[in-house]
């Protein structure tokens, strides 16, 4: 019998994390953060942004920069998109999305219902996006490193989803927005995502979802 | 006809009554001693024919399908279903619920990949592996470099870096989809660990009991245990329960609550029939013939078996309904005023006939095949045996005793003109309907319309179907060995004769075999593989470095890959599997019965299998068990049983009915009640289009026999002219066994009312033509 959290690795995925810190963002050792961070986004409606990502993973010889795009709009709608130095993405529309490689005419299509990853990165949302603290508070354990500009610190509670992935920290803007997230892995590997040119509650065309 | 030994022990016991009822005390005290220990089973197994033999193995490898052995408990509604899911489970486990579970640890998550792809080499097929050279070409080797990139820097990238680490030709592909075909027994997932549908709504709760889904006791507390713990969730919850347990438990309920319904009423009956009839308190002396019969034959029976079908108990009210009849007869012939000796003798006679044509149905249901009936027939014949001696050689001293009361004036039938040609023309479309309907009659051999099933357990099913996706039309194929091993290497060659056809015809299939290789199979993959690295493997290896290294990778991109290709992995064991946290799934398609290892897999479709597959799944040693297609063998079945009923009952009573009448013209009327009934029951079926079972299939005979008593005792009265007293007691028989049989349909199981229905209607047609048809056309005859 199951009677405790699983340790399904998925649940760790990196993007979940980095798409919707901007959004809300929890901090059990800090009420005042906490409190700061939900006022600050409780209006925000869309989200669009460019990001920059850095991967230093061991199996490569190099650090590979990619950049690329993401649109978010709530409660449940996401676009990511690398574009450089290869295309690949992802839409993620409510309850159905599709994958693309290389080519956005190339859709693979999923159901959230149907798709672990896709599954996985609805119920992120669904966590966030509600300000889940239970949620937040029993995966992960939550630290301010820094109150200018605020700097949540994330360690996965669970010893074997610890063993993929030690820390996230997530660095606010004044506006409550997350200006960057660093993943760092327990075998050594790193990401490091900076976003720019930040727009809240801009405008998004329902086609982008599409 | 006349029988010297009813007179002879008639003159031995005329003063020495009092013995005759210290010894039917005794019998009748010993006969409950002896049915004290005598245990009743609900087991659907009873229903099912032993021969041919296929049919118990087929349903043995149902009965032992893991997946059958398991109560499903949906739970949902509230927001925290997952906890009540888990309180559920706390609650219900206990000694015969061992192994109670609401998620597994993992159902191939990444980390099982990562630990499964360092037995590709026992995983890959023969086929694989000895195409691996052809398969590994330079462009091959290419596309999956740059995917295993893509794969890094995308959001997956987190969790496949171990995965592209020890496998960086995607050899996981080649394996990976039958392997999570196993996967695809339902439509739930895993949410923190817990088995949640799609929907996110519900958890689930899956028990495997300790006992035999066909043990009606052990059913019985599981449920009440299961159904306790509900009781104590949140009302808001949404439950719905599914598994054999639930049908087993709901029979024996249903058994014993028409028992208790049944047996008490059919008494009651008769006792208000027989003061309405005879208006004597000598009367209730009739009623000692049932209850002596009822209680020899289940003493005869629990010196036979130690546990009987509770369906065969319930036959109880038809034993009181046909046996009381000895009675009766032996009560309206014998009274005080007539010449006891003679009159004895010739009823003896009557009521040896009477009971040689209702054994020789009892008889006849003793061919059976199907346990339950053998037991009936048994319990039919002992009671019908035990009312015809003690009204032969008992009754008779008692019912003398009675007052005289002089008989009302008779009023004769007025007779019908062309009366032979009548009984000719209406017993030769008797004959075409009775021919006509045998083979036209729409068999049902499906044994669970057998079962009782409440409209809520039916609407829980549903609904867990819908939640879970749980498809109760899918085929099993059974792989049968001495142990696991022979039956894994069964399971293999399914695999290899049979899926290529399965995926062109688009049919899924979920089998154990693809992830846990017969060793024999792992060791000869193993080999193939260390031969094909040592050898052309080098190349292909120095290529994939090269590759690596243009695409960006590091120099120890490929060390843990070029580990594995040195390495032997050890081979894959149920205990590794377990270790992999898939247990739960190697428990789904493996099963141990006392004599066979079986190992199942499962094919997704209720449309027939093509001619192919069969024969290579003969070729392969499996056994294919569908739905479909055990219901068509049991529909067969059964319809060689309702000939074989049929056509021995008819036999023996046409040759008692010879042996008493002689000559055709004298024979035909006595036949008559027994034609019109036997075309009436089947008209029945066919004009109401209702698929006949083996209940209605072995109730035939009971129709055949029992109405040509009445046709029998009707011409001997006729002839005799002794019309009156056989008129009334061929109603007030008829009635009592109407009472019997009528009273089965007040029963809510499908088997008793199917008995019930098919009797009464026989029955009702024999007295209408033997009380009312006869004697006009008889007396028509004579005039």
């Amino acid at each position: 019998m199951k009677t405790k959290s699983a340790r399904n690795p998925y649940r760790y995925l990196l993007l979940g994390i980095l798409l919707f810190a901007p959004v809300t963002c929890a901090a059990q050792d800090s009420a005042d953060a906490l409190t700061r961070l939900q006022i600050l986004t409780s209006s925000i409606t869309t989200l669009c942004c460019n990001f920059t990502q850095r991967t230093n993973i061991l199996l490569l010889a190099e650090p590979v920069v990619s950049k690329g795009k993401m649109l978010f709009q709530i409660p449940n709608k996401l676009v990511w998109e690398i574009m450089e130095p290869m295309q690949e993405g992802f839409v993620l529309n409510e309850d159905s999305g599709y994958r693309w490689d290389e080519n956005r005419k190339n859709r693979r299509s999923f159901k959230t219902s149907d798709d672990q990853l896709a599954k996985l990165i609805s119920t992120q949302i669904r966590a966030w996006v509600k300000f889940d603290q239970k949620w937040l508070q029993s995966k992960y354990s939550i630290h301010v490193e820094q109150d200018h500009p605020l700097c949540l610190a994330l360690v996965p509670r669970n010893s074997e989803a610890r063993s993929t992935v030690s820390l996230i920290r997530i660095v606010f803007a004044n506006n409550g927005v997350a200006m960057s997230v660093e993943l760092q892995e327990a075998n050594g590997n790193n990401t490091f995502i900076i976003f720019e040119n930040v727009h809240v509650n801009k405008h998004i065309d329902n086609q982008e979802f599409e | 006809m006349r029988i010297p030994a009813a007179i002879a022990c008639y003159n031995f016991f005329y003063d020495k009554k009092l013995w005759l009822v210290i010894l039917h005390a005794v019998i009748v005290i010993l006969s409950l001693l002896l049915s004290v220990n005598l245990r009743t089973s609900e087991d659907i197994s009873d229903l099912i024919p032993t021969q041919p033999r296929y049919l118990t193995r087929d349903f043995t490898f149902i009965k032992n399908a893991p997946f059958m052995r398991i109560i499903a408990v949906t739970v949902g509604g509230e927001d925290n279903h997952a906890a009540h899911a888990v309180m559920l489970c706390e609650s219900i486990k206990c000694s015969i619920l061992p192994e109670v579970m609401t998620g597994i640890d993992s159902v191939f998550s990444p980390n099982f990949l990562e630990n499964l792809i360092r037995y590709t080499p026992n995983l890959l097929t023969v086929n694989q592996l000895t195409q691996l050279h052809d398969t590994l070409s330079k462009a091959y080797i290419q596309n999956a470099i740059a995917r295993n990139k893509r794969d890094l820097l995308g959001p997956t990238g987190i969790f496949t870096q171990k995965l592209t680490a020890i496998d960086p030709l995607r050899l996981r592909d080649l394996f990976i989809k039958d392997i999570l075909s196993a996967d695809s027994l339902g439509k739930f997932n895993l949410n923190d660990g817990f088995f949640t549908d799609k929907s996110g709504k519900y958890s689930l709760v899956l028990a495997k009991p300790a006992v035999s889904m066909t043990d009606s006791d052990g059913s019985v507390k599981i449920m009440t245990k299961i159904r306790d713990a509900i009781s104590n969730l949140s009302e808001k919850n949404e439950i719905y329960i599914q598994g054999s347990y639930v049908h087993t438990e709901e029979n024996a309920n249903i058994i014993k609550s028409d028992l208790r319904r049944i047996i008490p009423i059919s008494f009651v009956v008769l006792t208000f029939l027989l003061i309405l009839f005879f208006r004597n308190a000598y009367s209730m002396i009739a009623l000692c013939i049932p209850v002596i019969s009822l209680m020899s034959s289940i003493a005869i029976l629990s010196m036979l078996y130690n546990t009987i079908s509770g369906i065969v108990l319930s036959f109880a009210s038809v034993i009181l309904g046909i046996t009381v009849d000895y009675a009766i007869h032996t009560y309206f012939v014998l009274s005080p005023s007539i010449d006891i000796l003679n009159s004895l003798s010739r009823l003896s006679a009557a009521l040896l006939a009477c009971a040689l044509t209702t054994l020789s149905a009892f008889v006849s249901l003793y061919f059976s095949d199907i346990p339950a009936i053998k037991q009936m027939s048994l319990f039919g014949v002992s009671g019908i045996l035990a009312a015809l001696i003690v009204s032969i050689y008992v009754l008779p001293h008692f019912v003398t005793l009675r007052p005289q009361k002089p008989l009302p004036p008779e009023h004769p039938a007025k007779p019908l003109k062309f009366s032979f040609l009548l009984l000719i023309a209406l017993a030769s479309i008797s004959l075409f309907v009775i021919i006509r309907g045998i083979s036209s009659l729409r068999i049902d051999g499906d044994i669970r319309n057998l079962a009782w099933k409440s409209g809520a357990t039916l609407s829980d099913e549903e609904k867990t179907r819908n939640i879970w996706g749980f498809n109760n039309q899918s085929i099993i194929i059974v792989s049968e060995g001495e142990d696991g091993e022979q039956g894994l290497e069964k399971a293999l060659r399914i695999n290899d004769n049979v899926w290529d056809i399965l995926k062109k015809e688009h049919i899924g299939a979920s089998s154990i075999a693809p992830l846990l290789p017969s060793e024999q199979r792992q060791r000869v993959r193993r080999e193939i593989w260390r031969d094909f690295w040592q050898q052309d493997g080098q190349n292909i290896l120095e290529e994939v470095k090269k590759i690596q290294s243009q695409a960006g990778f590091s120099t120890f991109a490929s060390a843990q890959f070029v580990s594995l290709i040195n390495s032997e992995p050890p081979i894959i064991v149920p205990a590794t599997l377990r270790e992999m946290g898939v247990g739960f799934f190697l428990d789904m398609f493996v099963a141990t019965t006392h004599d066979a290892n079986l190992v199942y897999t499962i094919v997704q479709t209720d449309e027939k299998i093509s001619p192919e597959v069969h024969s290579r799944l003969f070729l392969a040693g499996a056994r294919l068990v569908s739905g479909e297609l055990f219901r068509q063998k049991i529909a067969g079945a059964f319809s060689d049983e309702i000939k074989r009923f049929c056509s021995v009952t008819f036999f023996m009573t046409l040759c008692v009915v010879v042996l008493l009448f002689r000559t055709p013209r004298r024979c035909l009327p006595a036949l008559l009640p027994m034609f019109t009934s036997l075309a009436a029951t089947l008209l029945l079926f066919l004009l109401f289009d209702i698929p006949v079972n083996i209940f209605h299939a072995m109730s035939l005979p009971l129709v055949i026999a029992l109405s040509v008593d009445y046709g029998i005792f009707m011409q001997s009265s006729l002839e005799t002219h002794t019309t009156h007293s056989t008129e009334k007691g061929i109603i007030l028989s008829g009635l009592t066994t109407l009472v019997g049989f009528g009273c089965l349909l007040l029963a809510h199981h499908p088997a008793l009312h199917s008995i019930g229905i098919t009797v009464t209607t026989g029955i009702t047609t024999a007295m209408a033509t033997a009380l009312w048809l006869l004697p006009r056309l008889l007396r028509g005859q004579n005039t």
